[in-house]
């Protein structure tokens, strides 16, 4: 496969989507283990949904 | 499961663990035969080589105004209906909209010098892309700076359907006006005019780019329910704190 002239153009098309879908997945991944560990660190503090209490008070 | 079934935040993270590994697995299934096949597509007679650049060019292209649109259902979700998960769609999806939109800007641009001469041209095509990308941030900017989740929500559902105004605009922009911006040539009356070797790549890159939405939609959905829930536990515990503090002052 030869990309003629105009490589570097073609080239830099592939690295930027890659580059920015890289991002876009690594800033999704990274956006769920911090609201994980907000959620970890509320319920450590006892903090919990209504609905969770309410199962806990029943049981 | 029914659908409506799905308004309810708890059942659909559920279906969301369950559906992303698969969705992830297939889209890069699909991202990988359309990267072969755009390799081995042969060059264009006229363009050379760079006819490559449309393999990513038009799916990014598609994507940036298919977003708008599933954020303008969504508004109306919001609006209309009031919809539980309807902002969360359309505020996840803004991100990735704009992401979208500027790669198709980028590609584009880069398409652009070698075939027309020049990176960038304010002609209608052009412009109307970059009024819509503008459009993303400011959208994105408008939920950051309203604090109330509920106003935010309003705000930004009568932004995104004004916004669709836009949608049109970009696509018959080469019909309406003269412009460098080739006009449609898959989606046109009487068929694509593409030749089967270009064709199905793009068609199988197009596919592969809107699973990617998809998964990345849902992923970042479950992180607003869950960003959500760590607001809504966090101000329960600032009221509980307030209400130890006065009890203790009593």
């Amino acid at each position: 496969m030869t990309l003629g002239p105009y490589a570097s153009f073609i080239v830099w098309s592939y690295a930027v989507c890659a580059l920015v879908v890289a991002i876009l997945i690594v800033w999704v991944a990274l956006d769920y283990r911090k609201q994980q560990a907000k959620l970890r660190a509320l319920d450590a503090a006892g903090v919990s949904r209504r609905s969770k209490r309410n199962a806990a008070e029943v049981s | 499961m029914t659908l409506i079934d799905l308004a309810n935040p708890t059942r659909f993270l559920k279906l969301t663990e369950r559906l992303l590994p698969w969705l992830a697995g297939l889209t890069a299934l699909l991202l990988a035969i359309g990267l072969a096949q755009s390799a081995l597509a042969p060059d264009d007679y006229q363009q050379g080589a760079t006819v490559k650049i449309m393999f990513v060019h038009v799916p990014n292209a598609w994507l940036s105004m298919f977003v708008w649109g599933i954020m303008s259902l969504s508004a109306l979700g919001t609006l209309v209906w009031r919809h539980p998960l309807a902002d969360v769609a359309a505020k996840a999806a803004a991100p990735i909209g704009a992401a979208f939109t500027f790669l198709a800007l980028v590609t584009g641009s880069l398409w652009g010098r070698p075939m027309w001469g020049t990176y960038w041209e304010w002609d209608a095509r052009l412009t109307s892309m970059l009024i819509l990308f503008l459009m993303y941030l400011g959208l994105i900017a408008l939920w950051r700076a309203v604090e109330d989740p509920s106003r935010a929500a309003r705000a930004a559902a009568i932004f995104t359907l004004v916004g669709a105004i836009n949608l049109p605009i970009i696509k018959f922009s080469v019909d309406w006006w003269n412009t460098l911006h080739q006009p449609a040539s898959v989606l046109r009356v009487g068929g694509p005019a593409l030749d089967k070797s270009f064709l199905i790549p793009l068609l199988v890159m197009a596919i592969a780019f809107s699973l990617l939405f998809i998964t990345l939609h849902l992923a970042a959905m479950r992180n607003e329910i869950l960003r959500r829930r760590v607001r809504a536990l966090q101000m329960l515990q600032a009221a509980e704190q307030q209400g130890q503090l006065r009890s203790g002052a009593l």
